[in-house]
């Protein structure tokens, strides 16, 4: 039916199915069945076209709106008064609600580091549930974007530079110009990300500070423009 | 020869749609298309198919996550509740037979599922034996057998 069989043996099934009613029903059923699933690959379910345009490998950040600028000024209020003070401030609102997820997670049990095979490169396990993610050398108004993921590894993507990985402890040094990308679990109990010498997101003691979000931060991705000139 | 990031550009599309398909879900594809990207920056191919070798990574990723979000994603079918009722014209009950199509797929067992997608792709029996870690012998027998099962499924839809 796909034509993988070779010559010697689809001559014989084809001589085969001229002469049993029964298989040859069964093939041009399958093949029906197949037919089906190809036109509603072609013509359903396609993905949403936001999806297809992702440039995984360098994406720009979204544009900025209004929910998202709402929520970067619910951020701040959080920064300044503290999560306690926030969540007085802001009850059910969903910043305050995902800030809420993730620091619950400290208390959560730690997912074993062990359960997937080691890699190297771009992404690490935490190490008794911290990790540290650390950007040097990116280039002036370089986009970061940290996402906050159920994985239990860490990840950095960029167009280009050094990656180098340690107990738990992600760096990469001198990205070429582009979006960088972190994905970090929300199960770490100690986080901290930095960029160019810069705190964009840290987590220690059960409570989460964001410094400096970007306008268009929806949670959980959070997004910052590093400057230039650090380390 | 080209660099990762020009060798995963040119099989992105096909890994978003095959990904998308399998899930169902904006989110979750993106997140298991950035994660195959970083996985080929860091450990990808030297000398094997590249297409094959995204795809197998796609395919784990999509694995791996069904096993975490299973629970969670029966919890939200029950909340679900009963589907609305077919509406009438022409276009929407085509539109609708495409989305039975669909239903029947997700219904299936994740490797049937997997396995007929990277057919629709159009992967030789080879590749399709090296994502998804069986013989290229009984990729055939595997195909028949999911079809089968897709068969069964639409007609269980129709009743």
């Amino acid at each position: 039916m796909d034509g993988e069989l070779p010559p010697p043996e689809r001559r014989e099934v084809a001589a085969h199915l001229e002469t049993c009613e029964a298989c040859a029903a069964e093939v041009e059923a399958l093949r029906e069945t197949a037919e089906a699933l190809e036109r509603a690959a072609t013509e359903a379910r396609r993905p949403p076209e936001e999806l297809e345009q992702t440039d995984f490998a360098a994406s720009s950040t979204n544009p900025s709106s209004s929910s998202s600028l709402r929520a970067a000024a619910v951020i701040a209020a959080l920064l300044v008064g503290g999560v306690a003070a926030a969540d007085a401030a802001l009850p059910g609102h969903p910043v305050r609600t995902w800030l809420g997820e993730v620091v619950e997670t400290v208390t959560g049990t730690e997912e074993p580091a062990a359960d997937r095979p080691a890699r190297g490169g771009l992404s690490v396990a935490p190490e008794a549930g911290t990790l540290r993610v650390r950007i040097s050398g990116a280039p002036d108004g370089t986009p970061v974007t940290v996402r906050f993921t159920d994985e239990s590894r860490a990840s950095v993507s960029a167009r280009g530079g050094t990656f180098r990985t340690g107990s738990g402890l992600l760096e990469l040094s001198a990205p070429a110009r582009g979006e960088v990308r972190v994905r970090v679990p929300r199960s770490a109990s100690t986080l901290r990300v930095t960029a160019n010498g810069r705190v964009l997101v840290e987590k220690a003691s059960g409570r989460l500070q964001v410094p400096g979000a970007g306008p268009d931060s929806t949670p959980p991705v959070l997004r910052f423009s590093v400057g230039g000139g650090g380390p | 020869m080209s660099t990762p990031e020009e060798a995963f550009r040119e099989h992105r599309e096909a890994l978003v749609r095959y990904v998308y398909q399998l899930t169902a879900d904006a989110a979750a594809a993106e997140d298991v298309v950035q994660e195959a990207y970083v996985r080929l920056l860091e450990t990808g191919p030297e000398d094997e198919n590249l297409r094959a070798w995204l795809f197998t990574v796609a395919t784990n990723l999509v694995r791996d996550r069904a096993r975490v979000t299973g629970r969670r994603r029966e919890l939200d079918e029950a909340r679900k509740g009963p589907e609305p009722p077919p509406p009438a014209d022409e276009r929407a009950e085509a539109r609708r037979r495409l989305e039975r199509v669909w239903e029947a797929v997700d219904r299936l067992p994740p490797r049937d599922r997997a396995l007929l997608l990277l057919r629709v792709e159009g992967f030789t029996y080879e590749e399709i034996a090296d994502v998804l870690g069986v013989a290229v012998g009984s990729v055939g027998p595997l195909t028949g057998r999911a079809l089968r099962r897709l068969r069964e499924e639409l007609g269980e839809d129709e009743d």
